[in-house]
């Protein structure tokens, strides 16, 4: 097998860049699959299961309820608290009261303008890849290429880029060592 | 009576005493930094002695200053303003000592005396040797100590005195009280780990200016900072831990970590410190990365005092903030000030920061560490960004936004699975460049092993997706961002990619299976290097295969110790998978007598109970647990209600926790109603939460680890003053 090595550690950097191509895809790709669709989903699915029988619009109601429940924050101070985890008596009494508006029809979407227009917008659980968000959301593949880059500047402007320099004595000690105990290993590889 | 006379007439001076020491510290620790300043500049033995006297001296008049405030909260002396505030006389002793820094100024004044411990650690190493460069490095731990100094003294708008009194002899009977949630064991010893790991980082932060200063930027400063650095870590992996399991126990929401902006703080100088662990052998090797160390060390020490500016502040919030305070502004300012410092430094030392080696390879193990340094920088400035990212939408479109824990968990996870990556990958990377042999001998049988179980484990969670979606199991809440819920209707190559390998359904973490992938490669990695050392060791030294690992490991700790400290991150990682990806919640109101069943256990509400303690009730109720119609359990989780509670909550949640193996069965309770026994109802969340266990098991595994490796002594040539 022959193992690609180069003088130029220019190609780390390359590397470096490559991976945070890749990480952009899938990122980006996950990213909006995995944070706008909770809502939008389950909207999706209600109205799909919208001529169904009764008997699933309980089911509907609670797939609904849950949808609520894990995307907003409750007001009641404990804070960062979505509604599915918060144990107060202000989550219970909101939890029936988003039952109620949708047991009379109200939508999941309806149900949350009103509440985060009462509240505000950091009562959301759900950062939503529109309009400023997507800034938060494309900052760290920015942060991470713009690592990278630095790391690239700095290689390429080094002068001891362009020259040999000797390697210091712990070093040569270091691999010396090194090849020792690999011939070792092979050594003793061989002899079992 | 006799007694309460003689803490009566000690009560009238200590505060006094605790103050004048405050203030004679002020001038000690201008002393110091002078001196030093002259001895080192006039190469004056003398003055450099009485530089580092005033650092003792400043430590003892810091103790002086905390031992009085601790003599107040001991004998309730409520007419101190800050014991009035955070204590209360049926307090146990043990929260009346940890009230100390249940608040900001206290906070101050606890986190300045750890400093000046430090300082006066770094001066006895130094008594014998004498070396400059540990009084070059007094200076910056100095001038840090003396911001600190002057924030206790009570002269700074928005920060009491700790130790001031109410006007015109006015006392209280009693306090309001700590905050509730700060009375718990976790509590108790979580701030001061986490304190105490903060602020150790100054050192290695001071060597490496005092490098700077002193032009002495070899491995040098590495080899005096590496012990500090290390013990930041551990320190920092403890404290962080104890924050996460206080969080589990007292929070009830079932989990211990939701990069909560505190969270977060604390684990950034966690991520830079362990990033500079790795970045600093390269320096020691190969004489390269001498900029980025000095750096790193400065940013990590940076991120202590943004995090207590971040959480103190108020700038953002927090349930883990408990004392809001107009500091904000002067931890800023210093941080800049002190940043321009360093960069001024740099900049007069740039021609000397410069590698004397560079990179030969991309495969190597130098590349290796620089891939690493590069994903947890990125790590920790990604973390800072969403931690961050409330303020800046608000300066932007004038709407505060929640960064929620999906967030973080989306954008860590695929830097997170490289690094886990690389932890294996990395120890077993040759220096230099690799060669054939060394990927063939090294890489080989990690790789095939960790690639069969990656499949192993793809298929086991495809069949498991499988019965549970037959089974219809609604109750099995998998994570969004680990468990993928692709669309079916695929368009693209990739997601046409994507949804072949989560089995068209979206229903495989695909996540997990490459967290397996990696876990045992590292995991096979790591035993290949154990197993190979320790029996070259014992065919050297003949004896048997356990006394070789023995002695391995004896003569090489810092390698070995890191080794141990890679199987804890792996086993935390495994963990991490296991309790975020698949755990179970169910959530239910009960009466008395009603069940509810979660996975394979049904919870039944058998009993309520009360019972008075010190300076609280604990109202409770108790759970028979079965499995399959048999006895598994009884769990008694439980509300404490405080009589006294200054700040925060009356009431505390007291979860109770099961374990079984590995996994957590996890009950938080709702507000009990007075008419519980009546045929009233209580909210009741119950968890499954698998290989939890998993995650505290790593942690110690990887304390020990840091343990192993702090053991190692290196050696270093002091270079005394001459004249």
């Amino acid at each position: 097998m022959r193992i690609p090595s180069t003088r130029h550690a220019d190609n780390l950097v390359n590397a470096l860049f490559m991976l945070a191509c890749i990480f952009s895809t899938v990122f980006a790709s996950t990213a909006q699959e995995q944070v706008e669709d909770p809502i939008k989903s389950v909207t999706q699915e209600t109205e799909a299961n919208i001529e169904e029988p009764e008997t699933s619009e309980s089911q509907d109601i609670e797939t609904q309820l849950d949808a609520l429940k894990t995307t907003l924050y409750c007001p009641c101070g404990c804070d960062r608290m979505t509604f599915e985890i918060c144990h107060c008596q202000t989550a219970e009494q909101f939890k029936k009261d988003f039952r109620k508006a949708l047991t009379e029809g109200e939508t999941v979407e309806e149900i949350r303008a009103v509440y985060l227009q009462t509240y505000g917008p950091q009562y959301s659980a759900v950062m939503r890849f529109v309009s400023w968000n997507i800034l938060a959301y494309m900052m760290p593949l920015v942060i991470l290429i713009a690592i990278g880059g630095v790391i690239y500047l700095v290689r390429r402007q080094s002068p001891y880029n362009k020259k040999t320099v000797s390697t210091p004595p712990d070093a040569q000690i270091s691999d010396a060592l090194q090849q020792k105990i690999e011939s070792d290993l092979d050594q003793y590889k061989q002899n079992n | 009576m006799l007694i309460d006379k003689i803490v009566n007439s000690i009560q009238q001076v200590t505060a006094e005493l605790g103050q004048a020491a405050i203030w004679l510290s002020v001038l000690s620790a201008v002393w110091a930094i002078i001196a030093l300043i002259i001895g080192l500049q006039q190469k004056n033995a003398k003055c450099l002695q009485s530089g580092r006297n005033a650092v003792i001296a400043t430590f003892i008049l810091i103790s002086i200053a905390t031992g009085t405030l601790i003599f107040g909260f001991v004998t309730d002396d409520f007419s101190l303003r800050y014991v009035e505030k955070v204590s209360s006389a049926a307090q146990p002793l043990l929260y009346k000592v940890t009230a100390l820094w249940g608040q900001m100024s206290g906070s101050l004044l606890f986190w300045l005396w750890i400093l000046t411990v430090c300082s006066a650690i770094v001066v006895w190493q130094n008594r014998k040797a004498k070396d400059t460069l540990s009084d070059y490095s007094l200076i910056p731990i100095v001038i840090v100590e003396l911001f600190f100094i002057v924030l206790v003294t009570g002269l700074i708008y928005g920060i009491h005195n700790p130790l001031e009194r109410f006007p015109n002899g006015l006392s209280y009977p009693d306090g309001q009280g700590l905050n509730p949630l700060l009375q718990t064991p976790s509590m108790a010893f979580h701030p001061p780990t986490l304190y105490v790991g903060w602020i150790s980082l100054t050192v290695p932060f001071a060597y490496a200016v005092g490098s700077l200063a002193s032009g002495r930027i070899s491995s040098e400063w590495i080899m005096r900072s590496r012990r500090w650095t290390l013990f930041s870590w551990i320190v920092l992996t403890v404290g962080i831990t104890l924050g996460g399991h206080w969080a589990y126990q007292e929070l009830g929401w079932g989990g211990y970590w939701a990069w909560d902006p505190v969270e977060n703080v604390s684990f950034l100088p966690w991520l830079l410190c362990t990033a500079f662990l790795h970045s600093v052998m390269i320096q020691e090797k190969r004489n390269m990365l001498k900029l980025w160390n000095i750096l790193l060390i400065t940013l990590a020490f940076q991120f202590t005092l943004l995090g207590t500016f971040i959480t103190r502040s108020g700038i953002i919030e927090s349930v883990h903030a408990f004392a809001e305070t107009d500091t904000g502004g002067y931890f800023l300012g210093f941080i800049s000030a002190s940043t321009a410092g360093v960069l001024g430094l740099v900049v007069y030392r740039w021609q000397r920061l410069k590698s004397a080696n560079r990179l030969e390879s991309l495969l190597s193990r130098e590349s290796a560490f620089v891939l690493n340094n590069w994903l947890l920088v990125g790590l920790t400035l990604i973390i800072l960004w969403g931690t961050l990212w409330p303020i800046i939408s608000e300066a932007i479109q004038d709407k505060k936004a929640a960064v929620p824990e999906a967030f973080f968990n989306q954008v860590v996870i695929i830097p997170g699975l490289l690094l886990l990556f690389l932890t294996g990958a990395g120890p077993i990377i040759s220096w230099k460049k690799i060669t054939p042999n060394n990927f063939r001998r090294m890489f080989f049988s990690p790789l095939v092993i960790g690639l069969i179980a990656g499949v192993l484990s793809w298929l086991f969670l495809a069949f498991r997706a499988n019965a549970s979606t037959e089974a219809e199991d609604e109750a099995v809440v998998q994570v969004s961002d680990v468990a993928v819920t692709a669309e079916v209707e695929s368009t693209t190559l990739f997601e046409s990619i994507w949804s072949f390998v989560t089995f068209g359904e979206g229903s495989i973490p695909i996540y997990s299976v490459l967290c397996v992938f990696a876990s045992v490669f590292v995991l096979v990695a790591i035993f290949n290097e154990f197993y190979r050392g320790a029996k070259l060791r014992a065919k050297r030294h003949p004896t048997s295969l356990l006394n070789g690992l023995w002695l391995l490991i004896k003569r090489n700790k810092r390698r070995y110790g890191g080794y141990i400290v890679h199987i804890g991150i792996v086993i935390v990682y495994i963990g991490i998978m296991g309790s975020k990806g698949f755990f179970q919640l169910e959530s239910k109101s009960l009466h008395l007598g009603d069940s509810m069943q979660v996975g394979d256990y049904r919870f039944t509400l058998i009993d309520t109970y009360q019972e008075e303690h010190g300076n609280y009730i604990r109202i409770g109720l108790t759970f028979d647990v079965e499995k399959d119609g048999k006895h598994k359990a009884t769990m008694k989780p439980a509300r404490h209600y405080y009589h006294t509670t200054g700040q925060g909550e009356d009431n505390t949640i007291e979860s109770a926790i099961h374990n079984i193996g590995m996994n957590d069965l996890y009950i938080a309770l709702g507000d009990i109603p007075a008419n519980i026994n009546d045929g009233g109802v209580v909210n009741v969340q119950i968890y499954h939460n698998p290989l939890i266990k998993l995650v505290w098991i790593g942690i110690a595994a990887m304390v020990i680890g840091g343990l192993v490796a702090i053991a190692e002594r290196q050696e270093y040539k002091p270079r005394p003053l001459r004249a």
